[in-house]
């Protein structure tokens, strides 16, 4: 188990699919042992993170593709999307997030950005596409982990 | 459009929870229109309120908005308590204060750093900002995180906190789990210090407004959830008056109902209003930090409430340190509640100004009617006067600054629109 990395669910999960990132990561830790920090506003995930190493983020994206579908951002070695299409219903969302932390200087060394494509965003409870998708979502946070 | 007409448009305006706009016409050099106008559709929480059990109240109201949920669940419960006849333990009230103090530090310090900040110093963000201004936006979320904190250890969780209910909390802490929270706010308290001295160096455009201001005020303490509703102007009824005093009505361009004092028209409230009428009853130590930059009540100028929310987060934060090191469980973390046939009202002090609730229940504790007076609704009216005011001593200015000072001005009551809709029952006439 590595004492320097996170695992940070993004979402709320009164709101349809906007839960997963809450789901995956409960899980993920669950396997890992890694610690799990949930968030819903954007502006606490830079808190959330701390000063860990390795932080691994999952939120639902909006708009980026088909429901399910995954998509993985290694924010240290690919360009970050200046518009992560996040699901927040705040102002601000993961890319801005991101941002500040960079502002700050408060970017942990190796940051993972997993973001699942959800279907609705509303009621309690994830769409049967999106359901789908959390085995594969945690694997892809397995994945980042045995390659960190 | 002609050549003597300058129309501005602001379609979205960033940085305020939910959304809005606000239109402002010239013509001839004169302002022939000015409006600011919600488009975020009906919330109907009232209206899906009724049938439901008073129990529920304060967990359904507390989704109407994110940032101040803590407010909507005490004026919830008070009301519910108030026609239930229930008086709680003094104990388990002074914990509704210190999670009230939570949302009041996390709500006032996003606003001040990430979202207000920026207009001041001539950033389009907070993130722009905190390239500048690592350590101050830096320390602005370490003050935000313990006001999260807060929440958490009282509610169960940051983000519609689960821990309070009609006749008390569902579980009060232990006294070792709250010791955490202690230096975490005394760090808390040097960061409001400091935060109070920044903001007031902010540059800090000139506008007075001759406006009656009006809060929840008490003889003995900064009122948050217990008091009268007093005004600048005299005002000074029990909240459940409020019917007899104010008057919601709605405007075409809105989807929230405008509030207005029925014998003198509009008024604001907020953390200028507490400030106005409370000012002498501050923790010494936010009292002095606000004279020690010049604040002094009357403060007239809406600009200034961002240095208003700084006093306040420094006194939430010296309260909050007060409670905990007076705390010790109480026996029991809630009272017993039957439900009564009748009618109650609660009110408090969000972080953007007085909440008012009123509930009417049958015996059985179904709710029969709902009313739900946000804070924003009440502000609309003062709002659309300070932009006039400004559009019309501001026409000089090129639409870009012109739009910058309007943004800037709406944010001074840190506007959560989302918590400004109503359910609004149409009658159609089709004669």
């Amino acid at each position: 188990m590595r004492n320097d990395a996170v695992i940070v669910g993004v979402g709320n999960t009164d709101r349809g699919d906007d839960g997963v990132g809450i789901v995956v990561a409960g899980i993920a830790g669950s396997l890992t042992g890694i610690a799990v920090r949930t968030v819903n506003d954007p502006f606490d995930i830079v808190d959330a993170w701390g000063f860990a190493d390795l932080v691994i983020v999952i939120d639902a994206t909006k708009g980026a593709s088909s429901p399910g579908a995954i998509t993985v951002f290694d924010v240290g070695s690919d360009t970050f999307p200046p518009a992560f299409p996040s699901s927040s219903s705040h102002g601000l969302g993961l890319a801005d997030a991101v941002a500040l932390g960079k502002a700050l200087g408060r970017l942990p060394n190796h940051l993972v950005v997993i973001g699942v494509e959800g279907a609705t965003f509303e009621g309690v409870g994830l769409s049967p596409q999106v359901s789908d998708a959390v085995d594969a979502a945690v694997g892809a946070v397995l994945e980042v982990m045995s390659h960190a | 459009m002609t050549s003597d007409t300058r129309r501005i448009g602001v379609e979205y305006i960033t940085r305020v929870e939910g959304e809005g706009w606000l239109k402002v016409a010239i013509r001839d050099g004169k302002v022939s229109e000015c409006n600011f106008g919600i488009f975020e559709p009906p919330r109907f929480f009232e209206a899906f309120m009724r049938g439901r059990k008073f129990t529920e109240a304060p967990d359904i109201t507390a989704r109407i908005c994110g940032i101040c949920p803590v407010a909507y669940q005490v004026s919830s419960v008070q009301a519910m308590e108030m026609v239930c006849g229930v008086t709680i333990d003094p104990v388990v009230d002074e914990l509704r204060t210190l999670i009230y103090c939570g949302e009041w530090i996390e709500s006032h310090t996003l606003h001040m750093y990430l979202l207000h900040a920026p207009d001041f110093l001539g950033y389009e963000s907070g993130i722009a900002l905190a390239a500048d201004h690592p350590d101050e936006v830096g320390r602005g979320l370490r003050l935000k995180q313990t006001g999260n904190a807060i929440v958490a250890a009282l509610g169960g969780r940051e983000i519609h906190p689960v821990g309070l209910r009609v006749g008390g909390y569902h579980r009060v802490p232990t006294r070792n789990e709250l010791a955490p929270l202690i230096p975490r706010l005394e760090q808390a308290r040097d960061d409001a210090i400091q935060t109070v001295d920044w903001v007031a160096t902010l540059p800090m455009p000139e506008a007075n407004r001759d406006d009656e201001y009006v809060a929840l005020a008490a003889d003995d303490h900064y009122a948050i959830h217990h008091g009268r509703i007093r005004s600048t102007r005299g005002l000074d009824i029990a909240v459940e008056e409020w019917n007899d005093h104010f008057a919601e009505e709605h405007v075409e361009r809105s989807t929230a109902l405008h509030s207005h004092l029925k014998e003198r028209g509009m008024y604001q409230v907020g953390p200028t209003a507490r400030f106005n009428l409370s000012e002498e009853l501050l923790r010494p130590v936010a009292l002095e930090a606000a004279h020690r930059n010049g604040l002094t009540a009357p403060c007239t100028n809406p600009f200034k409430s961002i240095v208003v929310r700084a006093v306040e987060t420094l006194h939430a934060v010296d309260l909050a340190l007060d409670i905990l090191d007076r705390y010790q469980r109480p026996a029991h973390p809630y009272v017993p509640v039957t439900p009564t046939a009748g009618v109650g009202h609660g009110a408090s002090e969000a972080p953007r100004g007085l909440l008012y609730h009123r509930y009417e229940i049958d015996s059985e504790g179904r709710v029969k009617t709902a009313q739900i007076v946000p804070p924003t609704a009440q502000n609309q009216a003062s709002i659309e006067a300070d932009l006039l005011h400004l559009v019309e001593r501001n026409l000089e200015l090129s639409d870009a600054d012109l739009q910058h000072l309007l943004e800037q001005s709406i944010r001074n009551y840190d506007p959560c629109i989302s918590c400004s809709a109503h359910f609004l029952h149409v009658e159609v006439d089709r004669a």
